[in-house]
């Protein structure tokens, strides 16, 4: 639906008291609290909303772990469907007009009915966002301070100006404000409600009524617990997001209560462990660790080894961890420590290359907010606690934009020279199209959307008296996906090689073999499988790689989005590259209509069949540099490599020249049970396994079925 | 040429590039290379890819292919390596595997990881097969590394004449000399060659100083005996400082490649791979008897 609506009459859906009081009953009391009133400002509407489910909500239920909430989310109640709710600050309000008109129809009463169809409008008519915006609060402003100092400052704002659009947000706030407190308040009454016959259980009640009673997190956090316990709250406040550079704003805390012999390294690992579950039993996302500190020198600390150690075995936080050429060999191991237990964790970062490519983007960050840049989401990039960055502001498909260009200029071209610089021109004016498009995205939510939360808690959002998505935060730019980047390089690499070098079937001959899904084409097929490919440190695919990569990376750049700062690339397919793929045809690459594109920044999945140094050599090719929004590249080992201390220490070297090379980010998967039942089931799929001993050579697919079976199994035994 | 492998983590210190040159003088029963063997190139066939299509029996003058709904046999002799097989495949489970490469082609590829070489103290590998039966190949590649800076090691049974050994030594910074037997009657049953030039190799080799690993296929049921054992004890006793000893545990994945090039491996087919503690009362006795033995 295209966001340029009729502008929504608040006379179409406003609730009459007792339209409100309607659905209050029916528990929607967010909707109730939005809707209700005629002449309310949208600031306000949302703080009441936001008020209304934090004084109405259940409760996560407390079984006696060391922090609280655990268990789940404070926004979303699992089993119960809202016609309209904010259950994840990443995403704008969700709303739900089939739900509402569904639930007109089966309205018991008048006012109920009414009140349905008015939401139900209003799902139609509200404008939307689009895009998905994950951020960091300010978390070290917070515990230092407590939100009793916001609210100081808020009213001090408010009566400093007279503008009319900042006293309704201001206004706003305070509301929120106070609504937190109350929340505090409905927790610690829940918690002092309980008790366990467990003495470990009791203790860590104990501790936490004490805390919430004691006002955190409104005042100032005094000593790693409380630190820990203001943290969690107000990472669940915020709809479980990010916590940004956890290791640096946690460790005052945590070196003087351990100096003081207040807190042990093992009781500090036991509670950043259970603030690691509560984000991965909320799918929350990132942490950003290491790196260099504000005023440019090497950042680990004690705090970093505890975070990378507690996410063993763990899915998520996202733990990255920004390495520089001076980070202490200590991090590394115990980063390899983490990657051995197979969930990916954590990403590795080239500090130097990000700085630069920091400095590239021409995002002019003075040094020490440069040096503060986090991630946000899988990994885009942003400045920890006072950016609002589309996190992803939408997704470009590169692949889509080649599929057009092919149909539409392929017959007329006579060389191969002349198809690509069509295809760019192609692709400028889509990135034209969309960056346009994204800015209108922008410019809907910032008069629509408030985000109130994190306008009380990203920074300058206050101080500036604008709300979270009208130009509050500091720094402001754009993260969007790039999606089949890597088939459009073997998509190219093929047209030039097949069409125009080997001439080995004609324009029209490959549209006709695209069109026809490869049906009655299995021959030219499997040619084009065996054309150069990107992954593979072939100088003819790498050399369209570096070069494709660079137009579409650098134009993105050439465009301002409508809340200021650049647009910036990255590839951040998280789990959509299936989805991705069914909205795109037959492609020359080889691939079949429909099937999942590639799922990441490097080779496109299996393809790659020369190894680990060739793959990397390749997709260093890539102008990374012009993309610090991440490009994630996915790499797998077997696990012998992390069991030996020769295995360790070349994964380290490999990673390190990856980064010399100009490489930017990683994640180690191992290769486990689950792969190799795949790699029997669809050899196809993962060309790219491999296994090593001493004076033999072979990849995995070579190997015939039971010895594919004892290799199985010899992984299951070490 | 049967492979230049990149990426070796098992063939030499860090990160390698291992060149697999392809003959071997020796026939040894528990090959997991048997690609290696002969000279020249050989038609391979993977089953798991096989579809069973025919179409390879279809292009094929000599009658190498035999498809059934059930099985796809190979006859090698009859092959004079045209191609036609390779190229008409539709799942790509066929490769003539082995060609003639230069050594400048050979080192354009090794050249690509010298970022890695670097990082990890790693280098290139000469492997196979046997690269002292292609001395004068091996020799121009050791040098070109050499040139580069390349940190070089050499994998080989050491089954050549010492004039030749003597020509590579000092362009090579690590011999990983693979010993099969002790005893001559033995190694010949077990190889097809006798040890007696190998042995003396070796001595000679240590003592000019190379360094040396003298790396022990351990296989159950033909060389992982009591004779091998001590024969081994009272070969290193003879050196002032014997080199570091090295097993390398019998494995199974050799035994499809010999399926896949229409052969059959000489060892049992269901002898289970070797575990580290198998050879743990040989690990034993040597170190007791002073010997240092590499375990990773």
């Amino acid at each position: 639906m295209s966001p340029e609506r009729e502008p929504s009459v608040s006379s179409e859906w406003a609730l009459t008291e007792e339209e409100a009081q309607a659905l209050e009953a029916d528990g929607e009391y967010f909707t109730a609290g939005l809707l209700r009133g005629e002449d309310v400002s949208i600031p306000m509407r949302n703080a009441r909303a936001i008020i209304a489910h934090l004084e109405r909500c259940d409760l996560p239920p407390y079984d006696g772990e060391s922090l609280y909430p655990a268990k789940r989310t404070i926004w979303t109640i699992p089993g119960e469907q809202q016609v309209i709710w904010h259950h994840y600050m990443a995403v704008d309000l969700t709303m739900n007009g089939t739900l509402a008109a569904e639930k007109a129809a089966a309205a018991a009463s008048a006012p109920e009915r009414e009140a349905f169809e008015k939401v139900a409008r209003f799902c139609l008519t509200f404008p939307r966002g689009r895009g998905s915006t994950h951020s960091i609060i300010n978390f070290e402003r917070a515990l230092n301070k407590g939100l009793d100092a916001y609210d100081k400052r808020v009213r001090d704002r408010l009566s400093a100006t007279s503008d009319p659009d900042k006293r309704e947000l201001y206004g706003a706030l305070l509301v929120v404000l106070e609504g937190i407190d109350r929340f505090r308040e409905r927790v610690a009454g829940y918690l002092s409600g309980l008790s366990f016959s467990d003495p470990a259980r009791e203790a860590n009640r104990q501790r936490l009524v004490e805390a919430y009673q004691s006002r955190l997190p409104m005042r100032p956090a005094g000593g790693f617990f409380e630190a820990m316990v203001s943290t969690i709250f107000l990472f669940a406040l915020d709809g479980s997001d990010d916590l940004g550079r956890f290791d640096q704003f946690m460790w005052p805390y945590y070196r003087d209560d351990l100096a003081a012999g207040r807190v042990t390294r093992d009781e500090a690992l036991a509670l950043i462990k259970t603030l690691w579950r509560y984000m991965d039993v909320c799918e929350g996302w990132n942490v950003a660790l290491g790196g260099s500190t504000r005023d440019g020198r090497e950042a680990s600390n004690g705090l970093t080894l505890l975070c990378v150690e507690a996410g063993r075995g763990m899915r998520r936080p996202n733990l990255a961890v920004r390495l520089r050429q001076d980070t202490p060999e200590e991090v590394w191991d115990t980063i390899i420590d983490t990657m051995a237990t197979g969930t990916g964790l954590p990403a590795v970062y080239c500090e130097e290359n990000y700085l630069r490519a920091i400095d590239l983007a021409q995002l002019n960050l003075p040094e020490d907010d440069k040096h503060d840049y986090a991630f946000g989401g899988c990994t885009e990039l942003m400045v920890q606690g006072c950016s609002c960055v589309g996190s992803v502001d939408g997704d470009f498909t590169v692949i889509n934009t080649l599929e057009k260009s092919l149909y539409r200029h392929l017959p007329a071209c006579e060389i191969f020279e002349d198809f690509l610089s069509v295809f760019e021109a192609d692709l400028r004016a889509d990135v034209a199209e969309y960056t346009a498009r994204i800015s209108r995205h922008q410019e809907v939510r910032s008069t629509h959307y408030p985000q109130l939360i994190r306008t009380l808690l990203v920074d300058d959002c206050i101080d500036r008296g604008k709300s979270f998505y009208n130009g509050g935060a500091r720094y402001n730019w754009s993260v969007n996906n790039i999606v089949g980047l890597s088939n459009a390089i073997d998509s190219l690499a093929a047209v030039r090689k097949a069409v125009f070098e080997d001439k080995k079937v004609s324009r029209e001959g490959l549209l006709e073999a695209l069109r026809a899904n490869f049906e009655g084409h299995e021959d030219l097929r499997r040619y084009l499988e065996r054309c150069p490919r990107f992954g593979n440190d072939d100088p003819e695919a790498d050399e369209l790689a570096h070069h494709l990569s660079g137009v579409v990376f650098r134009e993105f750049k050439r465009y301002a989005p409508w809340r200021g700062g650049k647009f910036l690339a990255a590839t951040l397919m998280f789990v959509r590259y299936a989805d991705f793929g069914r909205r795109v045809g037959a492609t020359p690459d080889g691939r079949l209509a429909g099937k999942p594109v590639s799922d990441s920044a490097g080779p496109v999945q299996g393809r790659d069949r020369h190894g680990p140094t060739a793959m990397l050599r390749s997709v260093a090719s890539l102008q990374q540099l012009h993309a610090p929004g991440t490009l994630i590249v996915n790499i797998r080992f077997a696990k012998e490599m992390f069991n030996t201390s020769q295995g360790r220490e070349n994964l380290k070297s490999l990673i390190r020249t990856y980064f010399r090379l100009g490489g930017m980010q990683l994640q180690v998967n191992v290769v486990d049970q689950e792969v190799l039942r795949d790699a029997i089931a669809h050899p196809e799929l993962h060309g790219d396994l491999i296994v090593r001993i001493g004076g033999y050579s072979e990849y995995f697919n070579n190997i015939d079925q039971d010895l594919k079976l004892s290799i199985l199994e010899r992984t299951e035994h070490g | 040429m049967f492979n230049v492998q990149r990426f070796s983590l098992h063939d030499g210190p860090g990160i390698r590039t291992t060149v697999f040159l392809k003959g071997c003088p020796l026939r040894c029963q528990w090959c997991h290379n048997p690609e290696g063997q002969e000279q020249q190139p050989q038609i391979r066939l993977t089953m798991s890819l096989c579809r069973r299509c025919g179409r390879c029996v279809e292009v094929c003058e000599q009658g190498v292919h035999e498809v059934t709904p059930e099985a796809h046999l190979l006859n090698p002799p009859y092959c004079v390596r045209c191609g036609r097989c390779v190229e008409v495949c539709p799942a790509g489970a066929l490769e003539m595997v082995g060609r003639r490469m230069s050594a400048e082609e050979v080192m354009s590829v090794v050249r690509r990881d010298i970022p890695f070489y670097e990082q990890s103290h790693g280098g290139m590998t000469l492997s196979g097969g046997e690269p002292m039966a292609q001395h004068e190949f091996s020799k121009a590649l050791l040098e070109s590394a050499r040139a580069d800076a390349i940190h070089t090691a050499v994998e080989t049974c050491a089954f050549a004449p010492w004039e030749e050994l003597e020509e590579i030594g000092p362009l090579v910074n690590l011999f990983l000399v693979d010993l099969k037997h002790t005893d001559e009657a033995r190694h010949i049953e077990l190889t097809g060659v006798s040890n007696k030039g190998i042995l003396s190799n070796i001595e000679r080799m240590v003592a000019a100083g190379w360094p040396v690993i003298l790396r022990i296929p351990w296989v159950p049921t033909r060389n992982a005996e009591d004779g091998f054992l001590e024969g081994l004890q009272s070969f290193l006793a003879r050196f002032p400082t014997p080199p570091p000893v090295e097993f390398m545990l019998y494995h199974r994945l050799g035994v499809s490649k010999w399926a896949a090039l229409g052969g059959e491996s000489a060892v049992p087919e269901d002898l289970l791979s070797a575990r580290a503690e198998d050879a743990s009362p040989w690990v034993k006795r040597l170190r007791a008897a002073g010997i240092s033995v590499i375990q990773r």
